[in-house]
């Protein structure tokens, strides 16, 4: 009989050493997930700029200044907007105006009445008269400000890409991690890194017009991937009204990234998802996340 | 599956009819029922809105907990079950916990040698390093084995135990199975000859799997088992007692840890000497990525396997444990030192009675590790350690002194002063927010009046000038033995920036108890914050109401 049970502990034990080791956790058909890193709260920092808009590689270098000092909690959009975004001459022959991007001029910024360059932080409505749009003397106090307040929300990305037929399939997964009283919606866009083309630029010593030809465009609104392109998003029901903590809602959506927009070739190695929650009725966002196409 | 255990939990009953019927027929014999024993508890709140103190409406106006234990045993059988209501949960508890139902049922039987279990049970391998599962319902912590248990001693001084099972995950069981196997070996029990040695020494070795299937929406190629063990020992000597704890785990990229592939290391040992009058202990820790569950998309204190000791003082009083340390899974180190020393009695300081003296100390930090650039790190090892023992940015750190003196048959007091350093931003997941460093004085002095009155009076202070500033505690307690005991509390915010935030969370208590029964009432505002034992932690928030207690056992 105590032979019976060593025997039988022995071969438990050999059942219970089945280990798997995974040395490559990437699948050949790459998927990337970002974001689900825990309950951090991260800033999205929106760059309203324009190509013939000599002040505007100054808050650009604010903006990578941000993003690289916080180490992925600050994610920044460059979003080309108002008539000095409109081609023009032999130089600024490229247009990187989306729908999204004017929906958003239009609503927050009206940088052609107010002033170039612009920025949103989160799209928190504040000051006296209140205003979504913030001057760059206001950018670093309104991230760190931001980085500081609660979570309510975490997002997930997960892009599944086929380099071959330029398709996207990206699942953002949003979870509650405090109760979420209101109605909310989830923008889903597309960015752009380090494309290559003529901006203005007024600290540049390169002629004519100091107009830098070469000049590097960071992550730049190329698309909306869902809602139409308008960057309205789509309303988000969490299982629970209030959400409860843990309530977790998935959308997924399908895009083909063109080779080109308008003009400009879009080199998908570069390219990002940038998802983020906001509050319907005030448009302050709650979390953003982003995550490289592939 | 429901269908499945409901069947399970009505056979529990109908045998338990049946084997007391059995005794009940017996004629000829002394009838043997066996004993069946249990306890209930209910607590129940009623919330009042109070936007002052930011406490969340709560539409249903109520929450209610309860929870009722019947053990029954006959000679060597027993089994036993637990029923749970959450109607709707308390606040601060997973809304998961919904419903009602029979979650924890087992039958198990025993004989020299064998122990078997079937249904639920709790189990803890060693140090809890590679498994263990147990339930707290103050943190609405249970994460019970739901399977079968076999417990084997095929000759003196060996222990065998072998589990499979699944986890409980709230109000259902986890997508994961669980095997483990633990031995141990008493080498004084196992060898006649070190039977009358002063040296005592037990080994210990322990290996625990977990499979849990892809179901191919996620974004890496995962492990579908995974496995940890640990090695122990135990060596005991008259005043001395040591003991230490090894584990390691394969790669188990999970949502705890952000899905990176680096194996996880514990390491955990504790050094103790007592003598009367005396006692030292000396406790370190190093855990590396080692938040080991059976589903790896859960969070928080879901469907943990493992248990990782925390060697920080539990603390009882309130500003004690205004910032309690949490254990960090993904990775920490530190170490914990105390001293306890009797001054004896008729010495100028240790009085009639003696005087208790106790100094604490324990830190703990992260480790010192190196991020991985992604471009650079195909195998998502996610990160590396710069040194095995070094120490990275400070978690937690306490200084305690507490003095327990009794001056007279009638009067005693327990002063302590501490002195804490908490990382709000890992330990609560507040990015951005600073160190907070705060001094905390306790007295507690008890008056007894008479054989059964006795009032015991709580005044504390915590400065800190970070976070939401000083806050000044105090609390009067009035007993009535053995029957009745009431109590007047009150936490001040006073040192809050803001003044509107200088908020009193007044409480008032009374309690009845008669026999092993006890009803409590209390009335009063409970503020925001987290509330850990042993480490785990839940977060409570802020609350004002009506907070009825029953406790009962039979």
């Amino acid at each position: 009989m105590k032979h019976v049970f060593f025997l039988s502990f022995l071969i438990a034990l050999g059942m219970l050493s089945s280990c798997d080791y995974v040395t490559m956790p990437y699948p050949k058909n790459k998927v990337i997930q970002g974001g689900g890193t825990g309950f951090v709260k991260k800033v999205l920092l929106e760059d309203y700029t324009a190509t013939q808009c000599t002040n505007c590689p100054a808050a650009g270098i604010i903006a990578d200044g941000l993003r690289t000092a916080n180490g992925g909690r600050v994610i920044t959009i460059g979003v080309h907007i108002g008539s000095l975004s409109q081609p023009s001459g032999t130089v600024f022959t490229q247009d990187f105006r989306t729908t999204a991007g004017n929906n958003y001029n239009n609503l927050f910024v009206n940088a052609d009445a107010t002033g170039y360059p612009s920025g949103m932080v989160d799209r928190v409505f504040i000051g006296n008269p209140a205003v979504y749009f913030l001057g760059t003397g206001n950018w670093v106090s309104s991230v760190n400000s931001r980085l500081m307040t609660q979570d309510s929300a975490f997002l997930t990305i997960s892009n599944t890409y086929s380099s071959t037929t330029r398709t996207l399939s990206t699942k953002v997964l949003t979870t509650s991690v405090s109760p979420l009283p209101n109605t909310y919606r989830l923008t889903v866009l597309l960015t752009e890194d380090s494309i290559q083309a003529p901006q203005k630029d007024q600290d540049s010593t390169q002629l004519p017009n100091a107009t830098v030809i070469n000049y590097w465009h960071r992550y730049v609104l190329r698309d909306a991937i869902n809602n139409n392109h308008s960057g309205w998003g789509d309303t988000l029901t969490l299982p629970h009204h209030p959400s409860v903590v843990g309530d977790t809602v998935s959308k997924t959506y399908s895009y083909s990234i063109p080779s080109m927009f308008l003009t400009i070739p879009c080199n998908d190695k570069h390219c990002y998802v940038v998802a983020f929650l906001y509050d319907a009725a005030t448009y302050e966002i709650l979390q953003v996340e982003q995550q490289k196409v592939y | 599956m429901k269908r499945t255990y409901l069947i399970f939990t009505l056979s529990i009953l109908v045998l338990c009819s049946c084997l007391l019927t059995v005794g009940i027929n017996a004629q000829n014999q002394p009838a043997n029922l066996g004993e069946i024993h249990g306890n209930f508890q209910m607590d129940m709140q009623y919330y009042n809105p109070d936007s002052s103190i930011k406490a969340p409406v709560v539409p249903e106006k109520t929450g209610m907990n309860a929870f009722l234990n019947l053990n029954y045993t006959r000679d060597n059988f027993s089994a036993g079950m637990r029923y749970e209501s959450y109607l709707s949960a308390l606040q601060g508890f997973d809304p998961r916990y919904t419903g009602s139902g029979i979650l924890y049922r087992f039958i198990s039987y025993t004989t020299q040698k064998l122990q078997i279990t079937v249904g639920s049970f709790y189990e803890q391998f060693g140090n809890g390093l590679i498994l263990r599962t147990y339930e707290d319902r103050g943190l609405g912590y249970d994460n019970a084995l739901e399977g079968i248990r076999i417990k084997f001693n095929p000759r003196k001084g060996v222990y065998l135990k072998g589990i499979y099972g699944t986890q409980r995950t709230f109000m259902t069981y986890g997508p994961g199975t669980v095997r483990g196997l633990d031995a141990e070996v008493n080498l004084n029990e196992f060898f006649s000859a070190l039977a009358d040695k002063r040296t005592n020494i037990i080994l210990g070795s322990g290996f625990v799997s977990k499979y849990q299937p892809d179901a191919g929406t996620g974004t890496y190629i995962v492990p579908l088992n995974v496995g940890a063990w640990s090695e122990r020992i135990n060596i005991h000597r008259g005043k001395v007692n040591f003991q230490c704890e090894y584990a390691y785990k394969i790669n188990d990229p999970s949502a705890a840890n952000d899905f990176i592939y680096k194996p996880g290391e514990a390491l955990f040992a504790t050094a103790s000497y007592s003598q009367k009058g005396l006692g030292i202990s000396l406790s370190g820790k190093r855990i590396d990525n080692m938040d080991f569950r059976s589903d790896r998309n859960a969070t928080i204190n879901n469907l943990e396997i493992n248990y990782l000791p925390c060697l920080t003082r539990q603390q009882t009083y309130s500003m004690l444990n205004f910032y309690p340390d949490a254990t960090q899974p993904t990775g920490e180190i530190g170490y914990e030192a105390e001293v306890t020393y009797k001054i004896k009695k008729g010495t100028l300081l240790g009085g009639e009675y003696g005087t208790n003296l106790l100094v604490n100390f324990s830190t703990v930090s992260g480790l010192d590790t190196m991020q991985l650039k992604p471009a650079q790190d195909s195998s998502r090892m996610g990160y590396k350690n710069r040194s095995y023992f070094g120490f990275g940015q400070k978690y937690f750190e306490d200084f305690n002194i507490e003095i327990d003196k009794k001056f007279s048959p009638n009067f005693k007091l327990i002063a302590i002063y501490a002195s804490q350093v908490y990382n709000k931003a890992v330990i609560q997941g507040e990015p951005g927010t600073p160190m907070i460093y705060s001094q905390i004085g306790v007295t507690d002095l008890v008056y007894k009046i008479s054989d059964t009155l006795s009032i015991r009076f709580e005044l504390e202070h915590l400065y800190t000038r970070e976070d939401m500033g000083s806050w000044m505690s105090g609390l009067v307690e009035f007993t009535i033995a053995p029957k009745m005991f009431v109590a007047a509390s009150d936490q001040w915010n006073y040192g809050n920036s803001i003044s509107a935030d200088r908020i009193h969370y007044y409480n008032g208590t009374l309690g009845y108890i008669w026999g092993t029964n006890r009803i409590q009432l209390s009335y009063g505002k409970q503020r925001a914050g987290i509330y850990c034992v042993g480490g785990v932690c839940r977060t409570v928030p802020a609350s004002n109401g009506l907070t009825l207690t029953v406790i009962s056992s039979f």
